[in-house]
């Protein structure tokens, strides 16, 4: 009996300890999310970003700008940042910041997105590393890779460093996992500058970033009209989708590997389906990144949503019996049921690259499944019901 | 405790909890449920709502018979190796059997796309059964080099460290295919190696369950060689068994054991190591005859406890449920170790 109740006790200790850890883990699952910082007010009247929370362009005039990169983990700390100065000026640098001289001849570009806007503004030709080639969708830049003008510098998250140094483009955009993380090119002479649109959660704001990339290349007057047309648009579908009376619920994402990762409620995704008039399932979730839900969660919250919507890539053309084979649960739910699946096909439509470039044709796309009614013509581009 | 009526007594203890444990994982999850909806549910009430029944018969229920089996499964092998190789600290893992599972099903997921083995179709459960057969082969495969070597070499200690080589060997494997693989085929394969309990249908997780039972029951033909082997293999030797059939055998049992249960939840850790300590101590002997139902007992009751612990709930999400079996796994090991008696006494 003895031993029997030293065991019961360390038992006891044992389960303590796995509840503390628990609690630990939830209260940090829960703890407070860096919000992208609203930190305008430190900045120069002049800075001419309006949406996006993780860079600011201030014009110093004579065609000279300051680019602001802020740390999105302390929004208001500027992380990096450098001034941009034309060829043809003669602009003499009275500290010791970075300055570039645009526009940048030789750049290695790791972000699709920022690939797509290089290809927007007619810059691809400037490019010369790449990472992830296998993945590259645009023609020119498959057959500059082809050519052997562009290689790859990267893969899977690891760096070619050898072969970085030994090509020394003259700037490397890069998306890091983990800002502060020491880079493994920092100790060289190699200039590196973090892209991190994907941190915005305001759909326009993500695409501002054009105008960051636009910044090296001399092509800020281009992007701004660009972005302007966006943002016109976005508006007006916003506005278009504000007078409903009806916002049908929307929930999203597929179970994969034990967990059912959603976007949270105050995702990218979840402001744009607000905006379209849907009413996201998650909507009051205080996350700003996706959070992981049992499928029983996703099951008893979501199983009468309205619509369901999903990003992924099939071989051929999307069907209700791909998708129902993929899950036995499936089909409990009632999108599903009802033939309510909005579905993305991420490889055709180049979601993932262009996407976040085009949110208005993305919010166009949810308006026209959510409200027929009110874009009765329009032809979806990313989001189609699976017929 | 040292009386067999004890014994049965407390058998019949852990087997009241395994009971209780499962109605726990039946009614306790994410979703609440009343106690009155869950019964109505297992007893074929059509009265309560759909989506309750379908959490209860399709997630749950297969759930937490899968976690009954695989504890059982994996508590078994990790006391045949321990005693078969005569080392407190052999477990699942350690013969690099788990290993050997976890390369046929990477050779799936990170290369499937590659080898156009998905080609034939697309289908999930068509990619389920390809991982169940290529772990199943792959945990074979490095079982029948383990059986190979021993038949060569014979010392048990040798085979272990052998066992350990080829888990590494295999992890390099492994590590260098992550590397090429694209990020959605990683991602797929290092959530498998989380472990899960909730991959199963019902049907499947039945199937697993009884081919546990038969595999296990299959032990138990070798409850004397095993005691005899507590004292030494010259010992057993000499007591007229012949040990390198009886050790092979017991290899192959814990192997198919390990192969079943690896393959349909990814790998598990920490319970095989550490169950077959709770049982000695438990029971206070090194005796087969009980250690072998005490350890499928307790294997099951353990299983369905992390099971439990792992779902939080009350909370909209769950834990992997190798954090939970390591948490409670790896400060057992470390009281052993500390302790330093329990085995072979």
């Amino acid at each position: 009996m003895k031993v029997l109740s030293s065991l019961f006790s360390k038992a006891f200790r044992v389960l303590s300890m796995i509840i503390l850890l628990v609690v630990l883990v939830i209260s940090g699952c829960n703890g407070p999310q860096s919000s992208a910082g609203k930190s305008d007010e430190n900045l120069s009247p002049k800075g001419i970003v309006r949406y996006a929370h993780g860079f600011n362009i201030l014009d110093q005039g004579n065609g000279t700008y300051r680019l602001l990169i802020f740390n999105p983990e302390t929004p208001k700390e500027v992380f990096f940042s450098c001034t941009l100065v034309p060829k043809s000026n003669d602009f003499k640098s009275n500290n010791d910041e970075l300055t570039l001289q645009v526009p940048i001849d030789s750049v290695a570009v790791f972000s699709a997105t920022q690939l797509s806007s290089m290809a927007i503004l007619n810059q691809l030709d400037r490019v010369v590393g790449v990472s992830e080639a296998r993945y590259i969708t645009n023609p020119i830049m498959k057959q500059r890779i082809e050519e052997g003008k562009a290689v790859e510098l990267g893969n899977n998250g690891a760096f070619f460093v050898e072969r970085t140094l030994a090509l020394h483009p003259q700037v490397i955009f890069y998306s890091p996992y983990q800002l502060n993380e020491a880079h493994p090119l920092a100790a060289s002479h190699q200039i590196m500058i973090p892209f991190l649109d994907f941190l915005e959660t305001n759909p326009l704001g993500r695409a501002e970033w054009i105008k960051f990339t636009a910044l090296f290349f001399g092509q800020l007057p281009k992007a701004d009209s660009l972005f302007n047309t966006m943002v016109q648009s976005y508006d007006s579908l916003k506005k278009l989708a504000a007078s409903v009376d009806y916002r049908p619920t929307v929930m999203s994402d597929k179970y994969f590997a034990d967990q059912w990762y959603v976007p949270g409620g105050q995702s990218y995704m979840a402001m744009m389906i607000a905006d379209a008039g849907g009413d996201y399932i998650w909507r009051d979730d205080p996350h700003n990144a996706s959070i992981p839900l049992n499928l029983e969660t996703v099951l008893s919250k979501a199983s009468h949503a309205d619509f369901w919507r999903i990003v992924g890539s099939y071989e051929g053309d999307p069907s209700y019996e791909k998708l129902g084979s993929e899950n036995e649960f499936y089909s409990h739910f009632d999108a599903f049921k009802n033939r309510k699946v909005l579905f993305c096909d991420s490889r055709k439509t180049g979601y993932f690259e262009q996407g976040p470039l085009q949110p208005q044709v993305q919010l166009a796309d949810l308006i026209h499944a959510f409200h027929p009614e009110l874009l009765p013509d329009y032809k979806p581009v990313y989001y189609k019901l699976i017929p | 405790m040292s009386t067999t009526g004890n014994r049965t007594l407390w058998m019949a203890v852990v087997g009241l909890f395994i009971l209780v444990l499962f109605a726990a994982n039946l009614w306790y999850g994410s979703v609440w449920l009343a106690w009155r909806d869950v019964w109505g549910i297992l007893t074929g009430n059509p009265l309560v709502d759909r989506v309750s029944q379908v959490i209860v018969l399709q997630y749950r229920l297969p759930q937490s018979v899968t976690a009954l089996a695989v504890g059982m499964a994996l508590s078994v092998a990790g006391l045949l190796l321990q005693t078969t190789f005569g080392n407190p600290l052999a477990g699942p893992s350690v013969l690099g059997i788990s290993s050997g599972a976890s390369f046929g099903v990477a050779l799936v997921l990170l290369f499937g796309g590659a080898t156009g083995v998905y080609l034939v179709s697309n289908d999930w459960l068509y990619r389920d059964f390809l991982m169940v057969v290529a772990a199943l082969a792959g945990a074979l495969t490095v079982l029948s080099v383990i059986v190979f070597v021993s038949s060569r070499i014979g010392h048990a200690v040798t085979v272990l460290i052998i066992g350990i080589m080829i888990g590494y060997l295999v992890s390099a494997a492994v590590g260098t295919m992550q590397f090429y693989s694209s990020s959605q085929d990683l991602q797929a394969y290092v959530l498998w190696g989380l472990g899960s309990f909730s991959k199963t249908s019902l049907s499947q997780a039945l199937g697993l369950l009884l081919g546990i039972l038969l595999t296990s029951a299959s032990a138990f033909w070798f409850i004397r060689p095993l005691n005899a082997l507590l004292l030494g293999e010259s010992y057993a030797r000499s007591t007229g068994f012949n040990t390198r059939v009886v050790q092979r055998s017991l290899i192959l049992i814990s192997g198919i054991l390990i192969a079943l249960g690896t393959a349909f939840t990814g790998p598990i850790a920490f319970i095989g190591l550490a169950v077959p300590h709770l049982a000695r101590t438990f029971f206070n002997t090194s005796n087969h005859r009980v250690l072998l139902p005490a350890v499928l007992l307790i294997g099951a009751a353990l299983s369905l406890l992390c099971n439990l612990i792992a779902r939080l709930p009350g909370w909209d999400s769950s834990l992997p449920i190798n954090a939970v079996t390591s948490v409670i796994g790896a400060p057992i090991v470390i009281w052993v170790i500390i302790k330093g008696r329990s085995y072979g006494k």
